[in-house]
C-alpha cells in the first residue's frame, strides 16, 4: 500500500522527467559514441584540460599564455567530469568532453522541468515547460544570430551552442542555476538546513562550471525577493557560502582577473546606465501592477524572463553591454521565456473545455515528436564521425612540435585552441578571454595579431621562437592576423603549408631564462634590445616538472635573471640554495636579482602562494561545515 | 524675495546658468564664422543703420536699394545696435551678445511661462532643461531618416548660433512672455497683465514675423483653452489687445510689407497656397476640436488645455509638411521653433501627470533614467556649443576678403556678390550691392529674377540673359564662383564671363568681373516707350545718343539728379520703386512710377537742363503708421492708467489659488 502511494506520488515527477531526458538524449546519443572535431569551437582547449584532470593542490600551467595557475584556464567542473568520465570510459579526453556536453544537455531540460514542477506542483504544466525548452529556441526571434526569421524558434539552437560551439560549461552551470532556484525557495519556504546547504552546493557547481552564474543566480534572487518575501540573511549566506566552497578554484584574483578582462573586452560605459536606469523603471513599474496579484509564481516567472532576457536584447538592439558577456545569457533567457510562455497561458488554457485541453495536449506533443525527429536529423549531420587528427590545425601543431622541439611558439585561432589537446606544446596565448591571466601578455597579443610595428618586438621579448600565420585563405577558423601579408617582410619563413605559413622570430637563445641589465627590465623595447645584445650572456632554463624549474646562469654586476614565464606570487625561488625574492617586470614576467656576479643556479618552486593555500582551507572548512548543515538538515 | 519664490528663483538660476555655460564664449566672440547664416544681414543694419530706426529711411545697401522696413524685422539688429553704442563695442560683437542672451534666456520664459501657469516649478523647471538642449523636432522630423538619436541634439541652439533662426527665436524668447501675461489679462481683467501682454505680444512680432503667426496660433488655443462661457468677451479682450500690439509694431510691418511677404511667397510652390492648404488647414483645426474634446471631457486643467492645443497645433505645421506635403501658411519647415516649445509643454504636463500619480519608486527611477541619459549626452553635446561659439579670425574667408577689395576698389559703386558673400558683404562693406536680403520682403521681385538669372546661369544664352539683368540693375561689378570657392553655397562656374568682361580679382575659384557701363550713376535718360522690358531698356542704357544723368546720394532720404531731358525721354532710377519717393523737378513736383522692371520713373516736365530732387519720404502709409504707432503707445499708456485706478473694483477675483491651480485636472 505505501509502495503503491509512492508509485503514485513519484510517477507524474518521474515519467516526464525521464521522458524529457529521454527524447534529449535521443537528439545527442552520438556525442557519447565517437568523436567529432569542430575546430572553431573551444572543445580542443577543454579536451586539453581534461587530459591533466583537476588536482587539488595547486598546480602551474606552462603551455599557455607564457604560463599560469591551472585556476585561470578555465573554470574546473567540465574539465574534472571530462576527465573523470575519460577515465572511467578508457576513452579520450575529447570523447569525455563531449559525455559532459550530452549529460548537461539533457540534464537542462529535466532541472528546469524539476523548478517549475517544485514551484508550481502541476506536473503537466511543467513538463510542457521542459519541453518547450529541449525544442524551441525564443532567443532566435527576440536575439537572432544572424537574419531574423520567424522560423529560428524552430532549430536546435541550444543543441548548436553546445556541438558547434563552446557552451557546455554555461549549460552546465544552468542546469545547476535551476537547482540553486529550486533549493533557494524551499530554504526560504520551509526555513530547513538541508535545502540551504543544497542551494549552496548547487550554486557552487554552476559558478564552478561557468563564473559568470553568479550573475543569473544574483538576478534570480532579486526577482524572488521582488515578488515574494525572502529571509535575506539565509540568501545572503547561500551567495556567500557559494563562494567559500568554490574558493579553491575560484580565488579572489581570478574574480579580479575576470573583472578586468571584461572591462578590456566587453567595453563597458556610461551609457549602460540609463539601460539600468530603464531597466529599474519596468521593473518598479511591473512591482507596481503584480503587487495586486495572489500568487507569486506567475509574476516571478515574468521577472525572471525580463532579468534574464535584458542584457541580451540590450546589447543586440542597442549594443550595450548590461554585464559581462551579456550575448551568452540567451541560454537564461531561453529558460526564462519556455517557463513563462507556458505558465503565462496556463490561466487561458484552463479555461478550455477538456475535449481542448486534451487535443492541444495531443497536437503539442505530436508537434513535439516531428521536432525531436527532424532535431535528430540535425543532430546526425553536427556529429558526424571526425578525426582531429585529419585537420589542419592537427597537422600544423605536429609540425611546429617536431621542428621547435619545447620552443614557445604563437599560434593562431583554432590551432591555438586545439594544439595542447594534440601535443604539449608552449604557446605565447592559448588561454581563454573571459579569465586572461595577464592583460599585459593580451595586448601585446593583440598588438601582433595586427601587424602593430611593434609586433616583433613582443615576440621576441615574450621569448618567441617562431610565429604561425594562416593566410586568408587559409583552412584556419579564425584568421586572426589583420595583415598576415606583412609578416613576410617583417620574419624569416620558416616554411609555409596549406596557407598557413610558420615565421622564425630570431632569437639569441631559445632558453626562457636570460641575464639582463636591471634597466632594461622597464619596458619591451629595452627589454627586447637587451635580450639580443651581444653582452648577454648565456643562461639556460629547464622545466622538471609543471611546478618546479631549474636554470642556470652566469650574471655580471647591475645585471637581473629575466624568467619569461608569467609572475605569481606562488612561485618561490633559491639561488644557490638561499631563498631569493621574485619580481614582476612591466610585462608581467618574473624576474630575480641575483645578489652576487658569477655562475649561479636558480630553483624555482610553484605552491600557489598564500591566496590559494588559504582559498583552499576556506574551500575544505566550507564543505565540512555544508556537509554537517547537510546532513543536521536531512536527519532533523 | 518671498519664501515661496525662493526655490523657482533657484531653478530659474539653474536654468541660466546651465545655458550660459552653452553661449559664454558668445560674448566675447567678434565672429564665430557660420558664413552659411545671414547673420551678416543683421550685424549690417546694426553696423549702417542710424535714423532708419525712427523714421521712414532708404536702404541702399541691399537688393539694389529698399525701404529699410524691407530688410528685416528690427528687434535683433537694432538691440544689436544699442548695445554696440552702449558698450562701444563692434556691431558684430554687439550682435553676438545679443545672440548669447536670446538664446541663454530661451529656456528661462519658457519655465516663468509653465510656472506660472501650473504654481510647479520642479516639472516646469524638467521641461525647461530638457527644451535646453534636446531637439524632438530633428528626432520626429525625418533629415535623412527618422532617428531618435537626433533628439540628442538642439534644433534651437544650431537654428540660432549655426543658422539664420536667430531673430525667430528671439520671437520664441519672448512668445512664453506674451502668452503668460495675455492668459493673465483674459483670467483676471487686470490693467497692468494688459500693458505687459500688448509690449510682449510687440516685441515678438518686433523680433520675428515668425512671431505673429506664433500668436496667431496660440491665441485661438487659448481662447479654446479658457471657460466657453467667456468666449465672447475673451475674444474681444484679446482682439483688443493684439489690436494695440500690431498698431504699435505697425511702423516696422506696415500693411504693404505683410502684401508684400505674402505676395513674394506665391512665388514659391513650397509655400503658396493652394487646395492642398484646404486639407491642411482642417487637418490642423479637427485634430486641434478633437483634442479639445478629449481634454474637456478629462477634466484637464485650463493652462494644460492650452498648452496641449498649442503644442498639437505647432508641431502640426512642420509634421504636415514633411509627411503629406501639406501646409496652409508659409515656410512650414521653419515651423519647428514652435513645434519644440510646444512639445517642451508636453513634456511638462506629462512629467507633471508622473510625478504626481507614480508610484515614488517609478518616479525616481524615471529621475535616474534621465539623469543618466543626460549624463550620457551631455559632453557631445556641450562640445557642440563649444565648436559653434568658437570666435575664428574672420579675415581669412573670402566674404571678408572680397568686402575689403571692393570696399578699397569699387566703393560706393554697386556690386554683385553670390550666396554666403553677398550675405555678409555690408557687415564688412558699405558697398552697396544687388543682393543680401531676406528673399520675402524684397518689394522688387525683378530683383530675385536678376540674382537667379547671375547665379544661375552658365552658357551663352543664359549668360547673355545675365548680362542683360546686370546692366540693368547698375552693376559695376559681378562675383562669379565655382565649385571650388570656400563661398558656402558655391556657384556654377568661375569663368562662365571670361572674355565678356575683363577680370580684376581671382582667387580660389572666385572672380570679380569689372562690368563696362556706359555710366557708372544709377540714374538715366531713357526714351518714355523702353520701360516696359530688359532688352529695350538695356538697349537704352547703352545709347550712346542719350544724355548722361548724374546721381548722387545726400542721405539716406534724399538724392540729387543733374541731367539733360529731350521729348519723350523719362528718368529711371536703377533703385527700387516705392511711394515713399517724390521728385522735385527744377522746382515743380514731377510724378515719380513703377517701371517694367521695378524701378522708379521719373517723368519730368521739362527740356534741356533738368535739376531733380528726390526725396523719400515713407509714404503716407508709413508716416500713418508711425503716426499711429505713436497715438497706440500713449494712448494705451493713458488707457491703462485709467483703469489701473479702478481695477481694484473691477477687476476679476481670482485667488492667487486659483491661477496657480493643479496642473492635471479643472478645480471645478
Amino acid at each position: 500500500m505505501y509502495m503503491r502511494k509512492a508509485v503514485f506520488q513519484v510517477a507524474p515527477v518521474a515519467i516526464p522527467a525521464v521522458v524529457l531526458l529521454w527524447l534529449n538524449a535521443y537528439i545527442c546519443r552520438d556525442w557519447f559514441t565517437h568523436p567529432t572535431a569542430w575546430m572553431n569551437s573551444l572543445h580542443g582547449f577543454q579536451a586539453a584540460l581534461a587530459k591533466y584532470g583537476v588536482s587539488w593542490s595547486p598546480a602551474w600551467w606552462p603551455f599557455w599564455d607564457c604560463g599560469m595557475p591551472v585556476e585561470f584556464t578555465s573554470a574546473p567542473l567540465v574539465p574534472a567530469m571530462a576527465a573523470a568520465i575519460a577515465s572511467l570510459r578508457h576513452v579520450s579526453p575529447l570523447l569525455g568532453y563531449q559525455s559532459v556536453s550530452a549529460i548537461f544537455y539533457c540534464a537542462a531540460p529535466v532541472a528546469l522541468f524539476l523548478l517549475a514542477w517544485w514551484i508550481t506542483r502541476a506536473p503537466g504544466y511543467s513538463f510542457l515547460a521542459g519541453l518547450f525548452y529541449s525544442l524551441l529556441s525564443p532567443a532566435q526571434i527576440l536575439v537572432p544570430d544572424g537574419q531574423f526569421v520567424w522560423a529560428g524558434l524552430l532549430t536546435p539552437h541550444r543543441f548548436k551552442l553546445q556541438a558547434v560551439w563552446d557552451e557546455t560549461p554555461h549549460c552546465a552551470a544552468l542546469t545547476f542555476l535551476f537547482l540553486f532556484i529550486l533549493f533557494l525557495i524551499t530554504a526560504n519556504e520551509t526555513r530547513r538546513p538541508a535545502p540551504t546547504a543544497l542551494a549552496a552546493i548547487s550554486l557552487t557547481l554552476a559558478i564552478l562550471a561557468w563564473p559568470f552564474a553568479i550573475v543569473g543566480a544574483v538576478l534570480s534572487v532579486a526577482c524572488l525577493a521582488t515578488v515574494r518575501p525572502l529571509a535575506g540573511w539565509r540568501t545572503v549566506a547561500v551567495l556567500f557560502a557559494a563562494l567559500l566552497l568554490a574558493a579553491r578554484f575560484l580565488p579572489p584574483s581570478l574574480w579580479y582577473a575576470i573583472g578586468a578582462a571584461s572591462a578590456a573586452h566587453d567595453g563597458w560605459n556610461t551609457g549602460v546606465l540609463k539601460f539600468y536606469a530603464a531597466i529599474a523603471v519596468i521593473w518598479f513599474t511591473m512591482d507596481h501592477f503584480i503587487q495586486r496579484a495572489k500568487d507569486w509564481r506567475l509574476p516571478w516567472m515574468v521577472f525572471w524572463a525580463v532579468a534574464m532576457s535584458a542584457a541580451p536584447l540590450v546589447l543586440m538592439w542597442f549594443q550595450r553591454q548590461l554585464f559581462p558577456q551579456a550575448s551568452r545569457f540567451r541560454m537564461e533567457l531561453e529558460a526564462s521565456i519556455a517557463l513563462l510562455a507556458v505558465f503565462g497561458l496556463r490561466p487561458l488554457i484552463q479555461r478550455l473545455p477538456r475535449t481542448a485541453i486534451a487535443v492541444l495536449a495531443l497536437a503539442s506533443l505530436a508537434f513535439a515528436l516531428h521536432l525531436t525527429l527532424d532535431y535528430r536529423r540535425v543532430a546526425k549531420n553536427v556529429l558526424y564521425p571526425a578525426e582531429a587528427a585529419r585537420t589542419l590545425e592537427y597537422r600544423i601543431t605536429r609540425r611546429v612540435a617536431d621542428e621547435l622541439p619545447g620552443a614557445r611558439v604563437m599560434l593562431p585561432g583554432s590551432v591555438s585552441h586545439w594544439a595542447n589537446a594534440f601535443i604539449n606544446i608552449p604557446q605565447l596565448g592559448g588561454g581563454e578571454g573571459i579569465t586572461a591571466y595577464s592583460q599585459t601578455l593580451h595586448s601585446a597579443q593583440k598588438s601582433v595579431f595586427e601587424s602593430d610595428p611593434r609586433a616583433s618586438t613582443w615576440l621576441t621579448a615574450y621569448g618567441v621562437s617562431a610565429v604561425v600565420v594562416p593566410a586568408r585563405d587559409s583552412a584556419e577558423f579564425w584568421k586572426p592576423f589583420a595583415h598576415p601579408e606583412q609578416y613576410a617582410d617583417l620574419l624569416p619563413e620558416l616554411w609555409r603549408e596549406e596557407g598557413v605559413a610558420v615565421y622564425r622570430v630570431p632569437q639569441r637563445s631559445g632558453s626562457l631564462a636570460h641575464v639582463v641589465p636591471e634597466a632594461a627590465l622597464g619596458s619591451a623595447d629595452r627589454y627586447a634590445e637587451a635580450l639580443h645584445s651581444a653582452a648577454a650572456t648565456e643562461a639556460s632554463f629547464h622545466w622538471l616538472n609543471r611546478n618546479h624549474a631549474v636554470a642556470q646562469v652566469s650574471t655580471l654586476p647591475g645585471q637581473a635573471v629575466s624568467l619569461q614565464v608569467s609572475y605569481h606570487p606562488g612561485w618561490r625561488a633559491t639561488i644557490d640554495g638561499r631563498t631569493a625574492e621574485v619580481h614582476r617586470d612591466s610585462l608581467g614576467l618574473m624576474w630575480l636579482r641575483p645578489g652576487r656576479t658569477g655562475p649561479i643556479s636558480i630553483e624555482l618552486v610553484y605552491d600557489g602562494g598564500a591566496e590559494l593555500r588559504i582559498c583552499a582551507w576556506v574551500t575544505l572548512v566550507s564543505i565540512v561545515a555544508a556537509v554537517w548543515y547537510l546532513v543536521r538538515g536531512g536527519f532533523r | 524675495m518671498r519664501p515661496r519664490h525662493a526655490l523657482p528663483a533657484l531653478y530659474l538660476a539653474i536654468l541660466v546658468g546651465v545655458n550660459l555655460y552653452f553661449t559664454h564664449k558668445l560674448f566675447f566672440a567678434e565672429y564665430t564664422g557660420h558664413m552659411n547664416s545671414l547673420q551678416g544681414l543683421w550685424i549690417s543694419m546694426a553696423r549702417l543703420a542710424g535714423t532708419h530706426w525712427f523714421w521712414p529711411a532708404w536702404w541702399p545697401y541691399q537688393d539694389g536699394g529698399v525701404p529699410f522696413e524691407h530688410t528685416y524685422m528690427p528687434l535683433v539688429p537694432a538691440s544689436a545696435a544699442v548695445l554696440s553704442h552702449l558698450t562701444q563695442v563692434s556691431a558684430a560683437r554687439a550682435f553676438f551678445s545679443v545672440m548669447g542672451i536670446v538664446v541663454t534666456l530661451g529656456p528661462a520664459t519658457l519655465f516663468v511661462l509653465l510656472w506660472r501657469l501650473s504654481g510647479r516649478p520642479g516639472t516646469a523647471f524638467v521641461a525647461s532643461l530638457v527644451y535646453s538642449a534636446t531637439s524632438p523636432a530633428r528626432a520626429l522630423l525625418p533629415e535623412t531618416d527618422l532617428d531618435p538619436v537626433r533628439y540628442w541634439s538642439s534644433l534651437r541652439f544650431y537654428g540660432a548660433v549655426v543658422w539664420d533662426d536667430l531673430p525667430h527665436q528671439t520671437a520664441i524668447l519672448i512668445l512664453p512672455i506674451a502668452f503668460l501675461f495675455l492668459w493673465r489679462s483674459l483670467e483676471t481683467r487686470k490693467p497692468r497683465y494688459y500693458a505687459a501682454a500688448v509690449l510682449a505680444m510687440a516685441a515678438t512680432v518686433l523680433a520675428s514675423v515668425f512671431g505673429a503667426t506664433a500668436l496667431a496660433l496660440g491665441v485661438p488655443c487659448m481662447l479654446a483653452a479658457l471657460p466657453r462661457k467667456d468666449v465672447r468677451s475673451n475674444l474681444r479682450t484679446a482682439a483688443v489687445l493684439t489690436g494695440c500690439a500690431y498698431l504699435l509694431v505697425c511702423p516696422f510691418l506696415p500693411p504693404s510689407l505683410i502684401a508684400t511677404i505674402r505676395s513674394n511667397q506665391q512665388h514659391s510652390p513650397e509655400d503658396a497656397w493652394s487646395g492642398g492648404s484646404f486639407l491642411a488647414l482642417g487637418i490642423v483645426l479637427a485634430g486641434a476640436a478633437l483634442l479639445a474634446f478629449t481634454l474637456n471631457r478629462a477634466n484637464v486643467s485650463r493652462p494644460m488645455r492650452f498648452l496641449a492645443l498649442f503644442a498639437l497645433v505647432a508641431s502640426s505645421i512642420p509634421l504636415l509638411d514633411a509627411y503629406l506635403n501639406l501646409h496652409f501658411i508659409p515656410q512650414p519647415s521653419r515651423y519647428t521653433a514652435e513645434m519644440e516649445l510646444g512639445i517642451a509643454m508636453v513634456v511638462f504636463s506629462v512629467c507633471t501627470w508622473m510625478w504626481a500619480r507614480l508610484p515614488r519608486k517609478i518616479a525616481l527611477a524615471l529621475v535616474a533614467l534621465f539623469i543618466c541619459i543626460v549624463v550620457e549626452h551631455i559632453a557631445p553635446f556641450l562640445r557642440f556649443t563649444q565648436e559653434a561659439t568658437q570666435a575664428v579670425d574672420i579675415t581669412v574667408t573670402i566674404e571678408y576678403r572680397i568686402a575689403r577689395w571692393t570696399d578699397e576698389h569699387m566703393r560706393g559703386q554697386r556690386i554683385m556678390v553670390p550666396g554666403s558673400i553677398a550675405q555678409w558683404f555690408n557687415a564688412f562693406s558699405s558697398t552697396p550691392q544687388l543682393s543680401g536680403a531676406s528673399f520675402s520682403t524684397t518689394p522688387n521681385w525683378n530683383q530675385q529674377v536678376a540674382m537667379t538669372s547671375i547665379l544661375t546661369s552658365l552658357h551663352p544664352p543664359e549668360t547673355d540673359r545675365a548680362i542683360l539683368w546686370l546692366k540693368a540693375f547698375g552693376i559695376q561689378a559681378v562675383t562669379a564662383g565655382g565649385r571650388q570657392t570656400p563661398e558656402f553655397w558655391k556657384g556654377v562656374s568661375s569663368t562662365k564671363f571670361d572674355g565678356q568682361f575683363p577680370i580684376l580679382w581671382r582667387q580660389q575659384d572666385t572672380t570679380i568681373y569689372r562690368i563696362p557701363q556706359r555710366s557708372g550713376s544709377l540714374a538715366h535718360v531713357i526714351p518714355a516707350t523702353a520701360v516696359a522690358d530688359l532688352e529695350r531698356y538695356v538697349a537704352a542704357l547703352d545709347d550712346p545718343s542719350l544724355p548722361l544723368a548724374d546721381f548722387r546720394w545726400q542721405s539716406f532720404r534724399k538724392a540729387r539728379i543733374d541731367t539733360t531731358v529731350g521729348d519723350g525721354q523719362a528718368i529711371s532710377v536703377q533703385t527700387c520703386y516705392h511711394p515713399g519717393w517724390h521728385a522735385i523737378v527744377n522746382g515743380r513736383s514731377a510724378p515719380t512710377a513703377r517701371d517694367g522692371l521695378g524701378f522708379l520713373l521719373i517723368r519730368p516736365d521739362c527740356r534741356g537742363p533738368c535739376h531733380i530732387e528726390l526725396t523719400y519720404n515713407g509714404g503716407v502709409e508709413y508716416i500713418l503708421c508711425r503716426i499711429l504707432s505713436g497715438f497706440a503707445l500713449g494712448g494705451q499708456a493713458f488707457v491703462f492708467w485709467r483703469l489701473s485706478r479702478r481695477s481694484t473694483t473691477n477687476a476679476r477675483p481670482t485667488p492667487r489659488r486659483q491661477i496657480a491651480m493643479d496642473c492635471s485636472t479643472d478645480p471645478v
